[in-house]
């Protein structure tokens, strides 16, 4: 019984990293038709950028605002440098993202070495406390909790105020919210550089727990595109359902069947793109 | 465009002599690396029928190459079957194994379908990966036996370049004959304009299927054959990253053109194993080639030449 107290709690914080990481990609995947590959490797460079900071400063805050930060501007840049090729044909999209995540896990190699890297948990939240009958770090505890809170004031912000509402009018409606006078190419600037902000934010804050290291990029990216597929692409509600049920099912079939975890993992994704192309709570791709 | 079937048979022809005659002049090093070149240009060749013909994106192509190579892999090496008979049984399961979830897969377009082969491609891999003695894991399977064939040719380098030249012209043209076909144009005409396609009685969906079964079946051939070449199978060859390679020849090459990305396919494959020995910076440059070849050459080496000509007629000052 503890044993599964235990994995309940590890599938729990692997899906609160889970949807930090995609609610970034899902929001701008849904918004503007356009699969970032490159959202993995945003992820890292933010992790990096923050380690470097929490190093030189010792202030895990300042890593995580470093790291938001650099992933934020890089984002930004990406998108103004490629505003063209972004919105072209799915394949140009593809490579032009995945080219970019080569470019930057190659730099992140050149700059930090290949030895994974270590970054602890600051020393106000390390340490475990005692739950449920067994005892877990207080890190990844807060990290579910912080999970919640962040999906519970994401979706205040995405239902009830206004940019949200101009948001969702561009997800849903490109053509007629531009008619209704929402700057919809401004639209997708800044989401696309808080997505970015977001990924690299998460790498730091994802750190204490996953670690790390050249790869780790593309581990992300391809759980992150599963939350999404699962969830319903744009769809924010979905994203967090989708997060905890990945995360659940990632942790669970590398416990239970090691041997057949890709398959866990990836059938539910064909499966839902075939019975239900829109995920869980997506509308429909017009 | 304007080349008739007679002159695309003839080139097909021509340039596999020149290719054949390479052995006179490189030596064993360099035949062993146009060996897996022409292996991979021929792979990036069929995928142009899906991706060009049938615009369908794949990023997950590298699965059936390699699935038809883990079983040629596994069928002689632990069932002890001939060579050629597991290659058979190697393709035939890959095509059936293709045409089981072409139905499903090619109901989705651009991102759902990029998705789904992605995931796809992934199932694979994470069975090759933890298949355990079966699949021999992260080390995957060596000492693969190469087919005996008429006075065991296939034995040295040079026998087993030429037999590969054969092999991926016979491929070729198989392809570029279904692609000059009446089924090839009727894809294309779904490509452009789906519902009228429809609204004139083809049947869309299983016109994209067999196509998918196609682009398949060309894929798990040459990787059996890529097998017997490397007498080695690992999990590497069914990463995504592979199917990703194979995406960009087809788009470096130019899409529906087939011998661009036969080329594209070939040279990328001999710029990675010379630079990858030479720097830790080649996914860097790979990194600069993808971003180039979307900005630059948007559709393929195959439009510069219209590109020149126009660019000249400009120069000239022609009226257009």
């Amino acid at each position: 019984m503890r044993f599964w107290t235990f994995q309940v709690l590890n599938g729990l914080t692997s899906g609160a990293i889970l949807f930090f990481v995609t609610v970034g990609l899902t929001v701008v995947t849904g918004l503007m038709r356009v699969l970032n590959l490159a959202h993995g490797a945003l992820f890292l460079v933010g992790g990096y950028a923050g380690l470097a900071t929490i190093e030189a400063t010792d202030s895990f805050v300042a890593g995580l605002a470093v790291g938001a930060l650099v992933s934020g501007l890089l984002g930004f840049a990406i998108r103004q440098a490629f505003a063209t090729a972004l919105l072209g044909h799915t394949f140009h999209q593809v490579l032009l993202t995945l080219g970019i995540s080569f470019m930057l896990g190659n730099g992140i190699l050149q700059v930090f070495g290949g030895t994974p890297r270590r970054l602890l948990a600051p020393s106000y939240l390390s340490g475990s406390v005692d739950i449920f009958g067994v005892t877990y770090p207080r890190y990844r505890l807060m990290l579910v909790v912080l999970s919640m809170v962040a999906g519970l004031a994401l979706w205040l912000f995405w239902e009830r105020s206004s940019i949200g509402a101009m948001v969702r009018a561009c997800v849903d409606d490109r053509p007629m919210a531009a008619a209704m006078g929402i700057p919809v190419e401004r639209v997708f600037s800044v989401v696309f550089a808080l997505g970015a902000a977001l990924a690299g934010l998460t790498g730091v804050m994802a750190a204490p727990v996953k670690g790390l290291h050249i790869g780790l990029d593309f581990e992300v990216l391809l759980l992150a595109v599963i939350v999404m597929v699962v969830g319903g692409m744009g769809s924010l509600t979905g994203a967090f359902i989708a997060s905890m049920l990945v995360g659940m099912i990632d942790v669970m079939g590398q416990v239970k069947f090691p041997e057949l975890s890709s398959l866990t993992l990836f059938a539910p994704v064909i499966l839902i793109l075939i019975v239900r192309p829109q995920g869980l709570l997506g509308r429909p791709l017009a | 465009m304007t080349s008739t079937g007679f002159q695309r048979d003839i080139s097909v022809l021509v340039g596999g002599a020149v290719l054949a005659m390479a052995p006179l002049v490189l030596g064993d090093y360099w035949i062993g690396l146009l060996t897996q070149a022409l292996i991979y240009g021929a792979v990036a060749a069929g995928l142009d029928l899906l991706i060009g013909f049938g615009g369908l994106p794949s990023l997950g192509h590298a699965a059936f190459f390699g699935m038809s190579a883990y079983g040629t892999a596994m069928l002689t090496t632990q069932a002890n079957i001939d060579p050629l008979a597991a290659a058979l049984i190697s393709v035939v399961g890959t095509a059936i194994v293709a045409a089981a979830v072409a139905p499903f897969f090619t109901r989705l377009w651009g991102l759902g379908f990029i998705t789904v082969t992605l995931a796809f491609g992934q199932v694979i891999w994470g069975l090759a990966v933890r298949g355990g003695s079966r699949t021999g894991g992260e080390n995957g399977i060596v000492r693969i036996p190469r087919p005996k064939l008429i006075a065991d040719v296939l034995s040295t380098e040079t026998g087993f370049y030429v037999a590969t030249v054969v092999l991926v012209a016979a491929v070729l043209f198989v392809i570029s004959r279904i692609a000059h076909s009446p089924f090839g144009l009727s894809l294309l005409g779904i490509r452009d304009g789906e519902q009228r396609m429809t609204a004139l009685g083809y049947r869309v969906n299983v016109r994209r299927s067999v196509v998918f079964t196609i682009a398949a079946t060309s894929a798990a051939i040459l990787g059996t054959w890529f097998v017997f070449f490397n007498q080695f199978i690992g999990p590497s060859t069914l990463e995504w990253k592979q199917s990703a390679g194979f995406l960009l020849a087809v788009v470096i090459g130019g899409r529906a053109s087939l011998w661009g990305p036969f080329a594209a396919g070939v040279l990328l494959t001999l710029l990675e194993t010379v630079l990858t020995g030479e720097t830790t910076l080649w996914p860097m440059v790979l990194g600069i080639f993808y971003v180039i070849a979307v900005l630059v050459i948007p559709d393929g080496i195959v439009s510069i030449r219209s590109q020149l000509v126009s660019l000249v007629s400009v120069a000239r000052g022609d009226q257009k």
